[in-house]
């Protein structure tokens, strides 16, 4: 039995109804995304004062066509807490956001950018992210849950090469081709040997060699090009200038390689000799197209080569001695492509104002949805990506110091101070009259509530399957090995994208699960969000919330030289990175009271105030504030 | 939301913002003072307020039984002797090249038929107990949609649209008729599948947050380890705290998120985080019994499946699950059966007389037996219960696999409904002899979706939402194609 595959497959399209009709290959030619970023002169504004970087021109031009005002711009603790956990996924200490509020440097937002960069929660955040695009998951999933034992590996490789701000083409092609590229030092060894080891991590790894290419193909097209190329496996794309011949093609690379359970020994400049996931050349051969009715070896033998749509007819041929997969790597991080530097340059913009130029950050196609909401700031970002030598860290600088980032996201005030219609003409906000609200992401949360209540561990690396001794062959439905990676779960304070990601089964990572964790069955570049009332619940009564609760308000008590009103002060700094306002703490200190009162039957006075700090503790965490960075 | 005919029970969502950021929380505050009374508060200030349908309606809520990948229709309720007795030749009709010359021969169904009831409308043997309800079912034999994939099929199959970013038929039931039961959420999926990107085909969209569905359990928990196998609401009482304390506290938090919600401005997805609150709060009352089946007769538990450890005991706790649930005046519950870490659901590509057998086995029994019971207990007439997947698949057998499986079939399947003002006994369209193209009365999902709303007194028509510049409706995605109400098939 196929077991995932068919769910992935595009199968085809009927011409007798009405379907979007397939887009011809003309129109195809002209598509914006398919041609090089060019570089466009900064277009004319009006209000030149508001521009602190050159993205904010291009927004500001397309506001004010659109008669629409920046709005103004976010408080300073508002800022602080928008960007500590865009970078890091962590709210700011208190000692940050007060330094931050008293310093008066018209550079002191840049250095907080700088000193956030800096971090390494910074790379944890960031590889976080790429770890959804390039669906890592610690385990196969399904019916034969096998572990990826030394996925790890991968994963800490990614957040050192967020960290280290390693060019982003470099990480590319590490990623498709790290074996074949030169030999250097232990680092070098260490990373390119190691960076190949997300085309291990699909569920199809151990289906047949094309249904494992298949699933390396989609991922890194829609990775890296925004694209997807897997879907014409059966018949050209119904929606995209792809065909057939382009996936057998591509696909002929990745099954000249060999990946299924591939590991190497390799020796870290730690020292430490460890195994990573990795992948070797195998026998270089072409695929053949199947006929109709015959099996998968009959056709037309089709030369391996890249999509025809992004490189014209004259694609020099490919090495016959090699896969491919070096050619592949070079041509994909050309500093004209097309795509590559455009794709990554709008993901980090995506994560920035919750919306990308392009909206679904994972199709750049003519099959979008809508055409991007700035173009010519997309080519921008990209072409500046590639001048700063493939630094991400340059271009979230270019992002976060933008007025167009320093926005207020509240609607209904600037609405009122400047009369915006934005919110009537826009509403969906794609031309950035405003920040975005965005909810915390299920990591984030978690990780939160183990930062506040200091019980986070902030020891970076590791694998729980090694400390349980779980290796690749520890089918994990079996001898209850779920039931224990489930109970270390509840009891592992690292950050969650140190837990192990057990693909199908993730309903045991509750929290993460209950906040919109995706399956990791498939990469994806943009999350959805739920609100119901199952998280509530969980707010509510949860052993893990109650748990953080008390870990907050016990430090919160072990204060014992401040009053009250100082306590909550504190409180609030802590749990919602600002200050507290007068009738906020007058309030709590009304809550905290009532919650003693009612307390009668408890007879001893310390515990009366450890349980109303408690509560008042949780309910910090319940507030929607709590939850959404404005 | 527009609604031309009767605007003063309907809102524009700006009303809506308006006039819930101002009292909504309050209100949810003040209801809980009368937590038994129906939800019959005025809409303005909750969204989830029950409020009469547009005309008379057939049911009041609907369980939707979803066979997520594709069960075959030439196997289960499409009867085409004509395959048996060709089995294994070219299926004689000119159009079938749809599938690219994946469908080959002609692979003749693997069970026999029979007929049921009065009706005597074919059954085949893989579905004994629901083909003995067959006098309460209209089977719709002419269904057909646009792509052969699941994921956008299936997209398709519940929001109407098979890309854009859509409120599911659940959301949009929800937010035409609100909920009767406050204690509860009124959109509950049980043991959904999150294979695509989780909850893509069950979200809301831009409809306010109040009209998200709720699930409960998963798709693949069976294997899971046993405090996650059932389907099952966690975390449903505080370990020490009482209730009244519970109550003072998110009474502070609501509070505090009201006085923070003054100041930035009305947020319908705020506001529905404020009504998530509450409706936790009322489900530690509600949701205890509700899961407990002690209150079920043995001769109950028998009937659907649940008395004992076997295939049908899971889906069969289901079942009943969703029968309590719409007892309770839940508006909408959409059962899986689904993919899980066993197996891939109904997509047989191979060995489609192995799996098609053990997953009938484990939804036959039960299905039924939510019938029978929904029946006996008077609650049929107001239930629409509906049965179907994303498409059918193919009379021929897959070319590539050669291992007695099928491929996905859009071009003509079939979908059942049953109760809700839904005549029993009908067979409403038909495939050609071969089961390939739906040739009569032929029904696309944007039909079946305008058919659920009318039965529920909602004009797919009128149902709509101000997104930006766009009223959005369920039924206008389809190129071209605007629902048709089915009302042959009424009662």
């Amino acid at each position: 039995m196929k077991r995932l595959l068919p769910w992935l497959l595009l199968v085809t399209v009927a011409a007798n109804v009405s379907a979007t009709p397939p887009r011809k290959h003309e129109v195809a030619d002209t598509h914006w995304s398919f041609q090089s970023p060019t570089a466009t002169p900064l277009p004319s504004i009006r209000n030149t004062r508001w521009p602190r970087q050159p993205v904010d021109t291009w927004i500001l031009a397309r506001l004010e066509t659109h008669q629409l005002h920046p709005a103004a711009p976010a408080e300073k603790a508002t800022l602080l807490r928008r960007a500590t956990y865009g970078l890091t996924g962590l709210p700011p200490a208190p000692d940050e956001l007060q330094r931050f509020l008293a310093s008066a440097a018209p550079d002191a937002f840049d250095r907080v950018v700088d000193r956030l960069l800096s971090s390494p929660r910074y790379g944890e955040q960031w590889a976080r992210h790429w770890l959804d695009v390039v669906r890592y998951a610690d385990s196969l999933g399904g019916t034969a849950n096998f572990p990826f034992a030394n996925a790890y590996r991968y994963r800490d490789y990614v957040i050192a090469a967020f960290n280290k701000d390693k060019p982003f083409a470099r990480f590319v092609q590490e990623l498709v081709a790290g074996d074949l590229l030169p030999a250097g030092d232990t680092e070098v060894e260490a990373d390119r040997l190691t960076g190949p080891g997300a085309l291990l991590l699909g569920p199809a790894i151990l289906n047949s060699p094309l249904d494992a290419a298949a699933d390396q193909i989609g991922m890194l097209t829609r990775a890296l090009l925004g694209i997807d190329i897997s879907c014409s496996r059966c018949h050209d794309h119904p929606f995209e200038p792809l065909t057939t011949e382009d996936f057998y093609a591509l696909a002929g690379i990745f099954t000249s390689t060999e990946s299924k359970r591939f590991e190497r020994q390799l020796v870290l400049p730690s020292g430490e000799t460890v195994q990573v996931l990795s992948v070797k050349e195998g026998t270089v051969k072409n695929l053949r197209m199947p006929t109709v009715g015959g099996g998968d070896d009959s056709g037309r033998e089709i030369p391996r080569r890249f999509p025809r749509i992004l490189t014209g007819d004259r694609q020099p041929p490919l090495s016959t001695t090699q896969s491919g997969r070096l050619e592949l790597a070079h041509w994909l991080t050309r500093a004209n492509h097309p795509l590559t530097a455009r794709v990554i340059a709008n993901r980090l913009w995506q994560r920035h104002f919750s919306l990308g130029l392009v909206a679904d950050p994972d199709n750049f196609g003519t099959s979008a949805i809508s055409a991007p909401s700035h173009r010519h700031l997309l080519d921008w970002l990209a072409l500046h990506l590639v001048e700063r030598g493939w630094s991400l860290k340059s271009l979230h600088r270019a992002i976060l110091q933008s007025a167009s980032y320093q926005q207020s996201s509240q609607a209904l005030l600037d609405q009122a101070a400047h009369g915006n219609t934005g919110k009537s003409s826009d509403p969906t906000n794609r031309l950035l009259w405003r920040q975005n609200r965005r909810r915390l992401e299920a990591e984030e949360i978690r990780d939160t509530l183990l930062a506040i209540s200091g019980q986070l561990n902030p020891a970076m690396g590791g694998s729980l399957f090694a400390r349980l001794g779980l290796g690749n062959n520890a089918e994990l439905k079996k001898n209850g090995r779920l039931e224990q990676v489930v109970d270390h779960y509840q009891d592992m304070l690292q950050r969650s994208i140190y837990q192990p990601v057990v693909r199908t089964e993730m309903h045991m990572a509750e929290l993460l699960d209950i906040f919109d964790f995706p399956g990791r069955d498939q990469m994806t570049g943009q999350r959805q969000t739920s609100t119901n009332a199952p998280q509530a619940l969980l707010l509510m009564n949860s052993p893990f919330v109650l748990k953080q609760a008390h870990h907050t308000a016990a430090a919160a008590l072990l204060d014992r030289g401040i009053d009250d009103t100082v306590r909550i002060h504190r409180l609030y700094l802590r749990t919602l990175g600002r200050a507290a306002e007068t009738t906020e703490v007058t309030t709590a200190l009304r809550f905290i009271r009532s919650w003693e009162a009612s307390l009668r039957a408890e007879t001893d006075p310390t515990a009366r105030r450890v349980q109303a700090w408690e509560s008042l503790c949780q309910a910090l965490f319940m507030l929607n504030e709590f939850i959404y960075l404005d | 939301m527009t609604m031309s005919t009767s605007a003063s029970r309907w809102l524009s969502r700006r009303e809506l913002l308006q006039k819930s950021s101002v009292g909504f929380g309050q209100l949810a505050l003040a209801s809980l003072l009368a937590p038994q009374q129906p939800a019959r508060a005025d809409r303005r200030t909750n969204p989830l307020a029950s409020r009469a349908p547009q005309f008379a309606p057939r049911a009041r809520s609907v369980i939707f039984c979803f066979m997520q990948g594709g069960p075959s229709h030439v196997d289960t309720f499409d009867y085409k002797p004509l395959l048996t007795r060709n089995n294994n030749k070219t299926i004689p009709l000119a159009n079938v090249d749809g599938n690219h010359g994946r469908t080959g021969n002609i692979l003749k169904p693997f069970w026999r038929f029979r007929k049921y009831g009065q009706s005597g409308i074919e059954v085949s043997d893989l579905f004994p107990h629901i083909g003995r309800c067959a006098d309460d079912i209209c089977f719709i034999n002419s269904m057909y949609t646009a792509g052969a994939s699941h994921f956008p099929e299936q997209m398709r199959l519940h929001t109407g649209s098979e890309r854009l970013i859509r409120p599911t038929l659940g959301s949009w039931v929800l937010y035409g008729l609100g909920t009767e039961n406050e204690n509860l959420p009124g959109f509950i999926t049980i043991c959904p599948c999150y294979n695509f990107g989780n909850i893509t085909l069950l979200r809301s969209a831009f409809l306010p947050s109040a009209y998200q569905m709720v699930p409960i359990g998963r798709s693949n928990a069976i294997s899971a380890p046993p405090s996650f196998r059932n389907a099952t609401f966690r975390h449903t009482q505080h370990p020490s705290r009482s209730r009244a304390l519970q109550r003072k506290q998110l009474d502070f938090v609501a509070a505090l998120n009201q006085h923070k919600l003054a100041q930035t401005g009305p947020d319908a997805e705020l506001e529905g985080r404020i009504a998530s609150f509450e409706t936790a709060f009322r489900m530690q009352t509600a949701a205890p019994p509700l899961l407990n089946y002690e209150d079920e007769t043995p001769e109950t538990l028998k009937l659907y499946g649940v008395d004992q450890p076997g295939p049908t005991e899971n889906y069969a706790r289901q079942c009943l699950l969703a029968r309590r649930l719409v007892e309770r005046g839940v508006r909408f519950v959409e059962l899986y059966h689904a993919p899980n870490s066993n197996d891939s659901g109904w997509d047989q590509h191979n060995e489609l007389a192995r799996y098609h057998a053990s997953h009938a086995r484990e939804v036959d029994q039960p299905i039924a037996a939510l019938l029978i019971d929904l029946k006996r207990r008077g609650l049929l007439d107001e239930t629409l219960v509906v049965w179907g997947g994303e498409f059918g698949r193919s009379p021929g057998d897959e070319v590539t696999s050669k291992r007695g499986g099928r491929d996905h079939h859009p071009w003509g399947f079939t979908f059942w409904l049953a109760g809700g003002g839904v005549r029993g006994g009908i067979k409403y369209g038909c495939t050609d002899d071969y089961g390939y193209h739906a040739v009569e009365n032929r029904v696309n999902f944007h039909d079946l979706h305008a058919t659920i709303l009318h039965l529920l007194g909602l004009d797919h028509r009128q149902l709509t939402f101000q997104h930006g510049a766009e009223q959005v409706r369920l039924t206008d995605a389809l190129n071209g194609l605007d629902g048709n109400v089915l009302y042959d098939i009424m009662a």
